[in-house]
C-alpha cells in the first residue's frame, strides 16, 4: 500500500459525493488524522462511521458476521452489503416513515390534527382527560404500533406495484442471488433483503414527554387543561408558560437521564413495533432515522407542541438534540444520543454537531475531536458529523439569535454562545473565522 | 490543616465540558469566582468579583408585550427601564425590551428571579463539592489519559477549602486535576495543596512589580516567590504569559520572564503564549461595565512567533496559544 498522504489537497474539497469512515478501535492515527482534518477543512466531511455498532446491527438483522464486516453506506447514512443485499433503505416507494411528535400531538388533541381538523384511525383521549402520566405514555405507545402496521400495508401494496411495473434489471445483474434464484431484486432475489424505514423528531417527542411529565405531575406547576390551552393557543397569551419550559424542563441532549430515558424509550417503542414485522421479500424491517431537511418541512406542518415550540417552527434532525435546548457543550450532547438504542438503527442515524472543527487548532485539536468521538462511539454511538458553522450561518445566527442561542465558538482561552457576543464582536469572530475558509 | 469535607461549598460561575483549552487533553472546568487581580484584558469579568453579578442578555429579552415586565414591578431602585419598541426579529409585532440603569442598580437580584426568559439572570451559583465532583464525573468518559478536571476561576485558590476538598475528591476518584492560577495566594496552601494537583497552569503576567501592580491591582513578589516554592518541592508547571501588546510585550520583559522560567528549572513542562484578544469585551456590556483596555490591538503572528522564540532559545519547551 503506497504512503497516506500527510496533507489534504484542497482541491479535493467538494460537498459531493458523500464520504464516510468506517472506524473501529484498530484504526490508524494517521488515519484518524486525514480524516479529521479533512471535516475541518472540508465541513464536516467524511462522516464517521462506528463498526462496532453498526456491524453488530446488521448481524442483528440476519447478515452472517463475515458479510456484515464488508458493509458500505449507501444513501446518506445506510449501511448495507455492496452486492449482496437490496436495503431499500429509503423505503419502498414514498419515503415512508411514522412522524413521532405527529402521533403524540394526535395523544393530545383527542385523535385530530389542529392545523387541518382531519382525524386519524384510533379515537383517543385529549391531553386534559389523562389520569396520569403513564396513561398517555401506554396511548402513545398504542398510537405508534396502529400507525406502524399501517405503513406496513402500505409498503406491501408498494412493493407489489414495483415487482409488477418498475423491475431493477440493471440492479439485478450486480447481485449476488438474482442470478442463482432467476428473480428480480424487486421480487427478492437478492442473496440478503431489507427494508429500511426512517422516522424522525426523537428530540422534540421526548423533550414534550419530559415537560408534560414534569410540569403537570411531578411539578404540578400546571395544569394539563392549561398547557393543553396555551398550545391550542400556539402559545399566545402564554410566553411565561413557553418560558418556563424552555428555562426550567430538562431537554434531550443535556446528559439528563430521564429525558434521554424518554428518548431512548421513543425510539424504542418504534423500532420494537418496526422489527417485529416480516417485511415484504420476506425480509428484515430496519430501523434509522435521518430527516436530510425534512425536519423543516415537517415542522411547517406541525402545531404547537409541549416543548416550547410553535406551530410552524422546524423540529429537531434525525436524532440530534432540538436546536438550542443543548447547552452543556458537546461532550453532554454526545452523552445523551448514545443513550439511544443504537444497535436497533440498522438502517443507520445521524448526529450533527453544530460546532466548528476549525476553532479547535492543530494537531492538538484534532487529538482531542478523536476522544470527543471515539467516546461518542465506545458509548454506542452509531455515526457522528460535524455541521461547520459557515460565515453564512453566523449571519443567520446574527438576524435570527433565538433559533441559533445554542451555537458555539470558540475563542482562544474560553468558548461563548455566539449570539451572546455583542454585534461588533461578532463581526469581528466573523472576519477571523473567514480567515480559515 | 484544612479539614477534609465535602459539604463546603464554592461560589462558581459555570461550569464547562470539553474545555480544549485548560490543560492537556479533553478537560471539564469549573470556574470559581472571586479574583484578588484585576488585570486590564481580563476576559472574564464576570470572574471577578466574589458576590453574584447580575448579567443582562438583551437578546433573550422577549419584551413585555409577551411577559408582562415581572421584573420592572420588583426592582425597588428605579434601575429597570423600558425602551422603546422596536420591530421583533421574526414576525410582525413590536418589543418593548427592558434595560438596565447600572448606576441605579442596586444588584439584589430580584429582577432575576421573576425574569421568564432569564434574560436577566445572577451570574454565580453555590455548588457542593459533591455535586461538582458528580458534573465532573459524568464527562470521565472523554478524558482518556491525557484529560480531566481543571479548576479555574476567578482564582481558585481564593475560595480554599473549596478547592482543596475538590481536588484531593476528584484525585483519589482517579481523575486528573489542573490549577489554573495567579499565584495570587498565601504559599502554605500551596504547599497543602500540592500533592492532588497534576499540573498547575501558572500564570507570569509582568517581572517589574510596579508594573505588575498598575497592570492587574497587585505586585509580583508573591507570584514569583510561588511559582519557585512550587518548583523546589517538585510540582509541574505550565506557565501561561498572556502577551498584551504596550503592558507585557516588550521583548525586555520577555526576555526576563524567559530567563526566570529557564531557573525554574524541570518543574516547568510547558510555557505558552497567550496572544491578546479582545473577544471578552462583550461580557462587559453585559455586566454593564466599562472595557478599559480599549487602544490596544492583537499581537500579529509574526510577532508571536518572535516572543516565542525568546523561550525556545533558552531550551525552554514553549507554545503560541
Amino acid at each position: 500500500m503506497s504512503t497516506p498522504p500527510n496533507a489534504i489537497d484542497p482541491a479535493l474539497v467538494v460537498p459531493d459525493p458523500s464520504v464516510c469512515i468506517r472506524v473501529n478501535e484498530h484504526t490508524p492515527d494517521i488515519i484518524w488524522k486525514i480524516a479529521i482534518e479533512s471535516s475541518k477543512l472540508a465541513g464536516g466531511i467524511p462522516q464517521f462511521d462506528n463498526d462496532e455498532v453498526i456491524i453488530r446491527s446488521l448481524v442483528e438483522r440476519g447478515i452472517p458476521l463475515e458479510e456484515a464486516r464488508e458493509y458500505g453506506i449507501i444513501g446518506c447514512v445506510e449501511p448495507t452489503i455492496p452486492g449482496k443485499e437490496w436495503p431499500c433503505c429509503g423505503s419502498t416507494g414514498s419515503f415512508g416513515g411514522v412522524t413521532l411528535i405527529s402521533v403524540l400531538n394526535l395523544c393530545i388533541h383527542g385523535n385530530v390534527n389542529p392545523m387541518t381538523g382531519a382525524a386519524g384511525r384510533l379515537p383517543c383521549k385529549k391531553l386534559y382527560e389523562y389520569e396520569s402520566f403513564e396513561e398517555l405514555q401506554a396511548e402513545y405507545e398504542r398510537q405508534v404500533r396502529f400507525y406502524v402496521d399501517f405503513q406496513q400495508k402500505i409498503f406491501q401494496f408498494f412493493e407489489v406495484v414495483y415487482s409488477e411495473f418498475f423491475p431493477c434489471i440493471s440492479a439485478s445483474v450486480m447481485m449476488d442471488g438474482c442470478m442463482e434464484s432467476g428473480k428480480d431484486v424487486t421480487w427478492g432475489g437478492a442473496k440478503y433483503n431489507a427494508l429500511g424505514v426512517m422516522t424522525n423528531t426523537f428530540a422534540n417527542t421526548a423533550d414534550s414527554l419530559m415537560t408534560i411529565k414534569k410540569l403537570c405531575f411531578d411539578w404540578k406547576k400546571v395544569s394539563l387543561r392549561e398547557l393543553y390551552d396555551a398550545l391550542c393557543a400556539n402559545w399566545e397569551g402564554y410566553e411565561n408558560l413557553r418560558q418556563m419550559i424552555i428555562n426550567e424542563v430538562p431537554h434531550y441532549g443535556n446528559d439528563d437521564d430521564e429525558v434521554d430515558e424518554l428518548a431512548r424509550w421513543c425510539s424504542d417503542v418504534y423500532a420494537d413495533a418496526l422489527m417485529s414485522y416480516k417485511g415484504p421479500r420476506n425480509c428484515a424491517m430496519a430501523a434509522g432515522s435521518l430527516t436530510l431537511t425534512a425536519n423543516v418541512f415537517i415542522g411547517k406542518r406541525t402545531p404547537a407542541t409541549p416543548d416550547g415550540r410553535r406551530s410552524g417552527e422546524p423540529m429537531a434532525d434525525a436524532i440530534s438534540p432540538r436546536q438550542g435546548a443543548a447547552l452543556n457543550g458537546p461532550v453532554s450532547y454526545v452523552k445523551s444520543a448514545a443513550k439511544l438504542s443504537h444497535r436497533k438503527f440498522s438502517n443507520g442515524n445521524q448526529l450533527n454537531i453544530r460546532f466548528d472543527p476549525r476553532s479547535v487548532e492543530g494537531d492538538e485539536g484534532t487529538w482531542k475531536l478523536r476522544e470527543l468521538i471515539k467516546a461518542y462511539f465506545e458509548l454506542g454511538g452509531l455515526q457522528l458529523q460535524f455541521n461547520v458553522v459557515a460565515t453564512e450561518e453566523l449571519r443567520k445566527a446574527q438576524k435570527d439569535p433565538i433559533a441559533y442561542k445554542d451555537l458555539i465558538v470558540r475563542i482562544a482561552g474560553f468558548s461563548t454562545y455566539f449570539v451572546h457576543m455583542s454585534p461588533e464582536v461578532q463581526e469581528d469572530f466573523i472576519n477571523r473565522s473567514e480567515q480559515y475558509v | 490543616m484544612t479539614p477534609k469535607t465535602e459539604n463546603v461549598t464554592g461560589r462558581i460561575y459555570d461550569i464547562q465540558g470539553f474545555a480544549v483549552h485548560d490543560g492537556p487533553g479533553v478537560r471539564t472546568t469549573v470556574f470559581l469566582k472571586g479574583c484578588p487581580l484585576r488585570c486590564l484584558w481580563c476576559h472574564s469579568p464576570e470572574s471577578q468579583r466574589s458576590e453574584y453579578d447580575l448579567s443582562y442578555l438583551a437578546v433573550k429579552c422577549v419584551g413585555k408585550e409577551l411577559c408582562g415586565a415581572p421584573c420592572v414591578g420588583v426592582c425597588q431602585s428605579g434601575a429597570l427601564i423600558e425602551c422603546e419598541p422596536e420591530k421583533a426579529v421574526t414576525g410582525d409585532r413590536m418589543v418593548t425590551k427592558v434595560k438596565v440603569d447600572r448606576e441605579r442598580c442596586a444588584e439584589c437580584l430580584r429582577c432575576a428571579g421573576v425574569c421568564p426568559s432569564k434574560a436577566l439572570s445572577a451570574s454565580g451559583r453555590e455548588i457542593s463539592v459533591e455535586e461538582a465532583y458528580t458534573r465532573i464525573n459524568k464527562d470521565r468518559f472523554v478524558f482518556k489519559k491525557d484529560g480531566g478536571a481543571t479548576i479555574s476561576g476567578g482564582e481558585p485558590m481564593g475560595q480554599f477549602e473549596f478547592t482543596l476538598n475538590l481536588a484531593r475528591k476528584l484525585k483519589e476518584n482517579g481523575i486528573g486535576v489542573c490549577l489554573d492560577t495567579t499565584g495570587y495566594a498565601p504559599p502554605e496552601q500551596f504547599l497543602e495543596i500540592l500533592e492532588y494537583i497534576d499540573l498547575f497552569l501558572y500564570d507570569i503576567k509582568h517581572m517589574d512589580s510596579k508594573k505588575h501592580r498598575s497592570f492587574t491591582g497587585v505586585p509580583n513578589e508573591l507570584i514569583l516567590s510561588n511559582a519557585r516554592l512550587l518548583a523546589e518541592n517538585g510540582a509541574s508547571l505550565q506557565i501561561r504569559v498572556p502577551v498584551i501588546p504596550k503592558l507585557n510585550a516588550g521583548m525586555e520583559n520577555l526576555e526576563q520572564t524567559a530567563d526566570f522560567c529557564a531557573r525554574l528549572g524541570g518543574a516547568v513542562k510547558l510555557v505558552q503564549l497567550l496572544p491578546y484578544h479582545s473577544m471578552g469585551r462583550s461580557k462587559y456590556a453585559r455586566l454593564g461595565q466599562p472595557y478599559r483596555l480599549s487602544n490596544v490591538e492583537p499581537p500579529d503572528e509574526a510577532f508571536m512567533e518572535r516572543a516565542l522564540e525568546v523561550f525556545l532559545s533558552r531550551g525552554l519547551p514553549g507554545k503560541i496559544r
